[in-house]
């Protein structure tokens, strides 16, 4: 099957600068070239901490922002070079989810305008034909029809996620990337959003970027899981091979700190050194290499790739 | 009225008593604690457990006496040590505040002050209230390094002159909990000490307060959403819900044997790594959190409860032991 997305080599660095001349004093490596292929239909989990380059990835996908390297492919489209009206375009295939349903809503519009916007923009169907749709987005994500005319500070967390949704999926996307949908919400308000997720999906089989830093959370969503540290994947595998048999020493460690839920189970103490170093530090080898304690010589001097070592199943690391 | 356990005790280092803490607002009454009837014993973690906006963190303000206007404690008695706090004056308040009890906040970032260095910063807790110290500065200084020495900071010495933002997120809660453990407080309240950090970060904290419990020998009261958290520290544990505790017990029976639906929902809720080859859903709640001004009449769960009855519907359920050292609040129990 050919990807819907597929991402190449993708770099960006960001300048540090300093002094009255803004001087550049370093360099900040958010994404440290990355591979990645997204499959229709499939969701694709990412998993890292604050920090890791999660964001910038996204706003790299979406072409929010250029890389500085690198080629990213959407449904046979060259992302990265593409004009302004294809991008145009190509904006309503891509959709976006974001963390804080807080933010992401303008406090000003009315809920149903907000949902109806991207059909606007894009110019699809008749004022009639978009109000039909838009009330069908709602009722699709369990928004009741009643209030509609309300405006987003009258919605709870979890409601305001669902006009989000409602939204993203205006435009019957292909793709949509989801950045943390359910951090900001809480526990039996977070299961039913990602069972919506779910259940849009299977009736309309678009595919999933699904971000979070939360584990459990990403095994329940995602057939394959990547993980992400300082700018760089080290480990891409299908959900069970990952959570089972997890290879990179980060990701033994990220599922030894995921609380037990059990009293008195005690959690395997991880080996973990330290916190993650600021991503303007530079390092020549691995980047997990200050704080593995499997490091040896070689992990400090060269960077490793990203490595098929079982069926479907990429490490970047030197000693797996 | 129903006494849940005795609740003077030698043992508990803080009981509290029918408390009642009301929020006059201009939309109306909120009673956001609401009858709160609870007690710590002595060097061990009591969790209080709910989603937001369930009155968990005024609960624990109530206790620091630290309530926000409109708010008031209206009735109810807090014991801590003997001696209910709710009737002390404000100058004796404060000698405990920061002293005896020490509060932990959500956001390490914001609740650090910004224009002063770490090292200043703790040793004004210690100054103020650290008798051996007599107002010595350099003795507080002293101390100061020993107790971020003590929650894993590296190079203490030179850390104390440096400002938080020159911190991560993580280090921030460290100096938080080594400014809450400067003065070796008998009671420490941590409102959601690690929602706002990574999981390692979480980790790494979790086991450092239980270290230090042990160590300081310091009672926890531990505010959270997170049920995991809560099995990893606590050993007993208060379900909370529209202001009133629905179901305490010790932590291997919530887990284990929890009764109230509210409680059984939220665990069975919970995502768990487990066997999976592909997406699976979810168990849910139906339903949302009700605002406090708009409560459902009788049981406030029941309109999202899978096994409500009637009787549900008119009348809020009283306290019940349906075993000893475990209570809940559901018609299912009561007589």
């Amino acid at each position: 099957m050919k990807p819907l997305l597929e991402v190449k080599g993708l770099k960006k660095y960001y300048p540090i600068k300093a002094g009255v001349f803004g001087k550049s004093i370093g360099q900040v490596k958010a994404v440290d070239g990355i591979d990645l292929d997204i499959y229709p239909n499939e969701t694709l989990g990412l998993v890292g901490e604050s920090g890791c380059g999660k964001s910038t990835l996204t706003r790299l996908i979406l072409r929010l922002e250029r890389p500085d390297e690198g080629t990213t492919i959407f449904d046979g489209i060259d992302v990265k070079n593409a004009s302004k009206e294809v991008i145009h375009n190509l904006r309503r295939d891509m959709q976006v989810i974001f963390q804080d349903p807080f933010s992401s809503l303008n406090p000003r519009r009315k809920v149903v305008s907000i949902v109806e916007e991207p059909m606007v923009i894009h110019k699809i169907g008749s004022k009639s034909e978009i109000r039909q749709r838009g009330l069908r987005l709602m009722e699709m994500v369990g928004i009741h029809k009643d209030v509609l005319n309300r405006y987003p500070h009258e919605f709870s967390g979890g409601q305001r996620q669902r006009i989000c949704i409602a939204r993203a999926l205006a435009l019957n996307p292909k793709f949509v990337i989801c950045d943390e949908p359910v951090s900001a919400l809480d526990v039996s308000i977070q299961a039913q959003v990602i069972n919506l997720l779910i259940d849009l999906q299977d009736e309309f089989g678009f595919s999933y970027l699904f971000i979070s830093h939360d584990l459990s959370v990403v095994s329940y969503i995602s057939n394959r899981v990547a993980v992400m540290y300082m700018g760089s994947i080290v480990e891409l595998a299908p959900t069970s091979l990952l959570y089972d048999y997890p290879m990179h020493p980060y990701t033994q460690a990220l599922l030894a700190a995921v609380p037990t839920h059990k009293p008195g189970l005690k959690r395997i103490e991880s080996d973990l050194k330290g916190d993650i170093p600021h991503p303007s530090d530079i390092f020549g080898g691995c980047v997990f290499s200050p704080r593995c304690a499997l490091a040896k010589d070689v992990c400090y001097n060269i960077k490793p790739t990203l490595v098929e070592k079982a069926k479907g199943h990429f490490v970047a690391c030197h000693m797996c | 009225m129903y006494k849940m356990l005795n609740t003077v005790s030698d043992k508990n280092i803080l009981s509290i008593d029918d408390l009642h803490t009301h929020f006059f607002t201009s939309d109306g009454l909120v009673k956001a604690v609401d009858g709160v009837t609870l007690s710590l014993q002595k060097g061990r973690t009591l969790g209080i457990v709910g989603e937001s906006g369930c009155g968990k963190t005024v609960l624990a303000l109530s206790v620091m006496r630290l309530i926000p206007d409109p708010g008031r404690i209206v009735n109810g008695h807090i014991i801590f040590d003997g001696r209910d706090l709710l009737a002390l004056d404000e100058d004796e308040m404060r000698q405990i505040r920061g002293g005896r009890i020490s509060m932990i906040f959500q956001d390490p970032m914001t609740s650090l002050n910004p224009v002063f260095t770490i090292g200043s910063q703790i040793s004004e807790v210690i100054l103020l209230h650290d008798r051996d110290v007599s107002g010595s500065k350099d003795l507080a200084l002293e101390k100061t390094i020993d107790v971020l020495g003590m929650v894993g900071i590296p190079a203490p010495e030179n850390r104390i002159k440096d400002y938080p933002h020159q911190l991560s997120g993580g280090m921030c809660q460290r100096v938080m909990i080594a400014m809450a453990l400067a003065c070796k407080p008998e009671l420490m309240i941590a409102d959601e000490p690690t929602t706002a950090l990574d999981v390692t970060t979480q980790a790494q904290i979790l086991t450092l307060m239980n270290d230090l419990k042990d160590k300081v020998g310091t009672s926890i009261f531990f505010v959270t959403h997170d049920l995991g958290v809560v099995a990893e520290t606590c050993q007993h544990v208060a379900v909370m819900y529209t202001g009133k505790i629905v179901e305490f017990s010790s932590a291997d029976e919530i887990f284990d044997n929890p009764l109230h639906p509210y409680t059984k929902g939220l665990i069975k809720a919970l995502p768990v790594i487990g066997d999976r080859s592909g997406p699976s859903r979810l168990y849910t709640i139906p339903g949302v959190v009700p605002p406090f001004t708009d409560l459902p009449k009788g049981c406030t769960f029941h309109d999202r409860c899978e096994e409500s009855m009637d009787r549900c519907a008119h009348e809020f359920p009283p306290v019940c032991h349906p075993k000893p050292g475990h209570m809940v609040r559901c018609w299912r129990f009561g007589r």
